[in-house]
């Protein structure tokens, strides 16, 4: 879903920064220049179609990557390619940089370094690495949200491939976006709660600004003016009794990425919507979809310049994970049917007509997609 | 509700009738029964195979917790959740809240979860640990679906006074102490048994889990436990017995690092367990009265320090009340009938307030002798309502017919039910899940049937038991996220499980050597299906192939006992398994006598081969490590 944002970047404003801070995806995308001496390189495996990370169960470590190609799918892709048992332990996210991919594995505590040609195995990043969630690329640089060391987010140097350096933040760094010369973090909280979405000047890696919002952000994107939009689940809390001592509800807000200021509050009912914990931009950020509340099926897309929330759902599933793919605008929705056996991705076109069901070869809880092209 | 109730009484009713129709005495010899161990099992429990673990395996595990003596068990798989780790117990291909543990016949599973922690309890507190395969237990009640382990004490009235110390040390720093004193006379007599132990688990593994497969130390893996048995038995007059007994528990553990993590776990589970129980037997001239009265305290504190609430306190108490009456009808025949009310109450932060629940349930049996009490036919009913929901009638017909000489025939046919756990009805909703009230139980049949041969000559006894078995229960309750999101537990899945044990228990002793052995085979195909999942797919981690093998040789004083287990491989989720494998234990000792002191020294080794293998997927298991022990006996 970060991902996408910078695709929207990319292909909506052009942002030179912002177009080198998505090395992986230029990997790809540049071999086809005519003048370039590496359009003879070996494009790899892995092009015009999208990865599938599959978080698999809790303690099983049977997460895995499925990639769907134009007209193959293959399954569990880093054990297959290096003839190994397992990749590791609830599998979130992966971002790459040059020709390497970087797998954010929350509960082995590690980066798993691939080739992102043939998927090879080349490092696994433990040192400095507690309880990851999210990673985006800027600059070369890898920041990785975490929940660990009291909330940060870690500055990992992919060609040391270590950390070298980390942001103290607030409660359970989830969510990121590289808005501009920064980056923005929604602390969700962790395994409690937290209000603030942290603002990072990427030139010197300093809190430049804290915004206060609704209880819990998630997660965060872009949108095609610049604005960006801040998905809160809120907060339920209970006393030693158990007795609901207070309860704060969901919001999505808008918030001018230069004055730093929330322009607009939209604070979803609850038995309509549930508590949406994924937020996904639309291929030409003038809307995004969100959804994936607790046993609400429903995705439901909201204009950017809308004046009120989506009264009709967009599609009535549960998604696990969402994803646009830049080049068309269809909509990936992972969905995990439960954690015992392998997930599903539907694929829904930007008018909602469902296009395509995958099924063969989508590992344990499909949860998000990094999408390349040639 | 009152059409099914008022079923159950007439088909109890005509039961007993056509039981009754016999006029002969039961065998009087088990008047002097005065042991806790339920006579349910032994005189209702007909056609259901009920072994117990071989001698030389108790002793092989005597310094070690009940999980494992039951690792090493004959038809039983256990999941064990790292080195010292929470264990549970399946039998048959069933879960761990499928198969009931009973203390002094008292039901001693979690009102909670479901699930008994066998690692919390010493070997050395039962002298007999016996086990019940199968779905004729289900006159034990609700969770009994695939099987019983029935664990009880001695009949101290018959033993001699003693006092016994033992001490043993081992590999990754383990350590563990143990005494009982037994006193007393023919007509009252007590014995006090305490336990302690810990192990650090600090061992070499290599992680499988890590490209080039790494050496790597375990860490957090540490436990600590002890505990207290205090039991009486009086014989008040001759035909009236009382037993007592009292039973505490404490174990610390440190919840094992998994191989796929990198960081060292910090989380921890505390368990502490009170048991008390009073047992009454009073034998009249032609039956027995048994009244008997438990009450369990279980805490499991478990603590995450990355917590917003750090440690989660979960309480349960039940008290368990039965009456039971047994009727003889002549010398082959009896009837018996009983009520059982419980009352479970749980206190957990998983809970929106304190959950209360009552249990009546009322059963019966019927056994009917033949061939001159070497066959019999039992026919058993019992129903339950739990607060004011009548469950399924259940009963179970069990058959043994001796063919001929050294051969007995035994089939057993049941309905079971199990009904919900308190967790799964009543779980707060959180961010994650939720309780579902309206869940209904389990319920489902199953049967076997089976051939014991035996073979007795002078120098040799041979014994070879067989059985098929097959059980289908219906709505098995599973924990599924709500639209992806929410889990919640419902009445999901059909299981259908069929299989053959078999076994061979030999015995030789020429001249002053005793040769034992004893080898057990199981195989179990076990699935589930729902439209969405797991369809034709072997159960997780329910082995197809399972062999285990004791043998033992002992001349004089000199003793050695090789224990062997093999493990087929099994799944941990829709298409991943963990590999087979075969562990090897085995310990020698000498036997000998300082100045009345009997004092018996061991040395033990376990996991001879040096086997890599997993029993909970990443759990990494010890590698080859050595025990040595005294134990002393005055």
């Amino acid at each position: 879903m970060k991902r996408l944002g910078f695709f929207k970047k990319d292909f909506a404003s052009f942002s030179l920064l912002k177009a080198f801070s998505f090395a992986l995806l230029l990997v790809f995308v540049s071999c086809e220049s005519d003048d370039d001496p590496v359009s003879t390189m070996d494009k790899g495996d892995f092009v015009n179609g999208v990865f599938v990370l599959n978080q698999g169960a809790m303690n099983a470590a049977n997460a895995s990557v499925t990639f769907i190609g134009q007209d193959t799918v293959m399954g569990d892709l880093f054990t297959e390619r290096n003839n190994v048992e397992v990749l590791g332990d609830v599998l979130q996210d992966m971002v790459s940089v040059d020709t390497l991919s970087f797998l954010v594995l929350n509960n082995s505590h590690s980066l798993v370094v691939v080739n992102n040609k043939d998927f090879s195995f080349v490092k696994e990043i433990s040192v400095g690495i507690n309880n990851p969630r999210y990673a985006v690329v800027h600059d070369g640089l890898i920041y990785v949200s975490q929940w660990g060391n009291d909330g940060e987010v870690a500055v990992v140097d992919p060609e040391k491939m270590q950390v070298i350096n980390s942001i103290a933040l607030g409660g359970g760094p989830e969510g990121m976006a590289v808005v501009g010369d920064h980056l923005w973090v929604a602390n969700c909280g962790g395994y409690g709660t937290d209000n603030v979405v942290s603002v990072i000047d990427l030139s010197n890696d300093e809190v430049v600004e804290e915004i206060t919002v609704k209880d819990n952000p998630q997660d965060l994107v872009e949108d095609a003016n610049g604005d960006v939009w801040v998905l809160a689940t809120g907060y339920t809390q209970y006393d030693d009794a158990l007795n609901v001592i207070s309860e704060t509800p969901s919001a999505i807000h808008k918030i001018d990425a230069s004055s730093f200021e929330i322009e607009k509050t939209f604070n979803p009912d609850e038995t309509v919507y549930g508590k949406a914990t994924k937020i996904a931009m639309a291929a030409d950020g003038q809307s995004f979809y969100f959804g994936g509340g607790y046993g609400f099926p429903g995705i439901w897309e909201m204009d950017i310049a809308a004046s009120e929330l989506p009264g009709e759902t967009f599609a009535d599933i549960t998604p696990s994970g969402m994803g646009v793919d830049p080049s068309n605008g269809d909509l990936y929705v992972g969905i995990a049917p439960n954690f015992t056996s392998g997930g599903r991705v539907e694929v829904y076109a930007a008018n909602g007509i469902a296009v395509e069901t995958y099924e063969e070869k989508i590992g344990i809880g499909p949860c998000n997609f990094v999408f390349v092209s040639e | 509700m009152f059409f099914r109730f008022f079923v159950f009484c007439m088909l109890l009713a005509s039961a007993t009738n056509v039981l009754a129709q016999d006029f002969f005495q039961e065998d009087p010899v088990k008047l002097k029964e005065v042991r806790v161990t339920s006579r349910r099992l032994h005189d209702y429990g007909v056609g259901a195979t009920v072994s117990a673990p071989d001698s030389g395996l108790v002793k092989l595990h005597r310094n070690e917790s009940l999980s494992s003596l039951l690792a090493n068990t004959s038809g039983i798989s256990l999941k064990t959740y790292g080195t010292g780790g929470l264990a549970s117990v399946s039998i048959r291909g069933g879960g761990s809240s499928q198969t009931a543990v009973l203390w002094n016949g008292l039901n001693i599973q979690s009102p909670m979860s479901g699930g008994v922690n066998l690692s919390v309890m010493p070997v050395r507190f039962f002298n007999n640990v016996e086990v019940q395969h199968g779905g004729s237990g289900t006159l034990f009640g609700s969770g009994a679906v695939s099987g019983v382990i029935h664990l009880s004490g001695d009949d101290l009235m018959r033993k001699e006074n003693s006092l016994g110390a033992s001490v043993a040390t081992g590999s990754f720093g383990f350590g563990s102490v143990s005494a009982d004193l037994k006193t007393g006379t023919s007509g009252f007599a007590s014995k006090l048994s305490v336990f302690g132990q810990k192990a650090d688990n600090d061992f070499t593994f290599t992680n499988t889990s890590r490209i080039g497969h790494p050496k790597e130390t375990q860490t957090n893996a540490g436990v600590l436990q002890y505990g207290i048995l205090q039991e009486n038995q009086w014989r008040i007059s001759e035909k009236s017995f009382l037993t007592t007994g009292f039973w505490y528990q404490d174990y610390d553990k440190d919840l094992q690092t998994l191989m796929s993590s990198r960081r060292p776990n910090v989380t921890n589970q505390k368990d502490k367990n009170i048991l008390g129980s009073v047992n009454f037997k009073h034998y009249t001239r032609s039956g027995m009265l048994n009244v008997k009265q438990g009450l369990i305290r279980n805490k499991v504190l478990y603590s995450d320090p990355d917590l917003v609430n750090p440690q989660a306190d979960n309480n349960s108490l039940s008290w368990i009340n039965e009456a039971e009456y047994k009727y003889r009808l002549g010398k082959y025949h009896s009837v018996n009938a009983g009520l059982n009310y419980t009352y479970e109450l749980a206190r957990s932060d998983g809970y929106m307030e304190d959950v209360a629940r009552n249990r009546i349930a009322a059963f019966a049996s019927g056994r009917y002798g033949m061939f001159g009490g070497r066959g019999a036919v039992v026919l058993s009913f019992r129903e339950e309502v739990s607060d004011k929901d009548f469950q399924p009638v259940v009963f179970s017909l069990g058959v043994e017919h001796p063919l001929w000489k050294g051969v007995q025939l035994k089939g057993n046919i049941s309905k079971n039910y199990r009904i919900p756990n308190l967790n799964d009805l009543y779980w707060e909703e959180d961010g994650y899940a939720m309780g579902n009230p309206d869940l209904s139980a389990e319920s489902g049949w199953s049967g076997d049937v089976g051939a014991d041969f035996t073979f007795r000559s002078r120098m040799v006894e041979a014994k070879l038991n067989t059985a098929f078995f097959a059980s289908r229960t219906e709505d098995i309750i599973v924990w599924l996220p709500e639209d992806g999101g929410k889990w919640m537990p419902h009445n999901k899945k059909v299981g259908e499980t069929m299989g053959l044990e078999a076994g061979v228990d030999l015995m030789i002793a020429p001249g002053r050597n005793k040769i034992g052995a004893c080898v057990f085979y199981t195989y179990v195909k076990s699935t589930l299906s729902t439209d969405d999942e797991y369809n034709n797919r072997q159960m997780v981690y329910t082995p197809g192939n399972k062999v285990n093998a004791v043998f033992s040789y002992s001349r004089s004083a000199f003793y050695v006992t090789l224990g062997g287990s093999y493990t087929g491989e099994r799944y941990y989720d829709h298409q991943h398994k963990l590999d087979s494998y075969t562990l090897l234990n085995t310990s020698f000792g000498y036997k000998f006598n300082v100045s009345g002191v009997i004092a018996d020294l061991s040395f033990q080794i376990n996991n001879i081969s040096d086997s890599k293998y997993q029993v909970v997927a990443w759990y990494a298991m010890p590698p080859r490590n050595y025990l040595f022990s005294l134990n002393l006996t005055i």
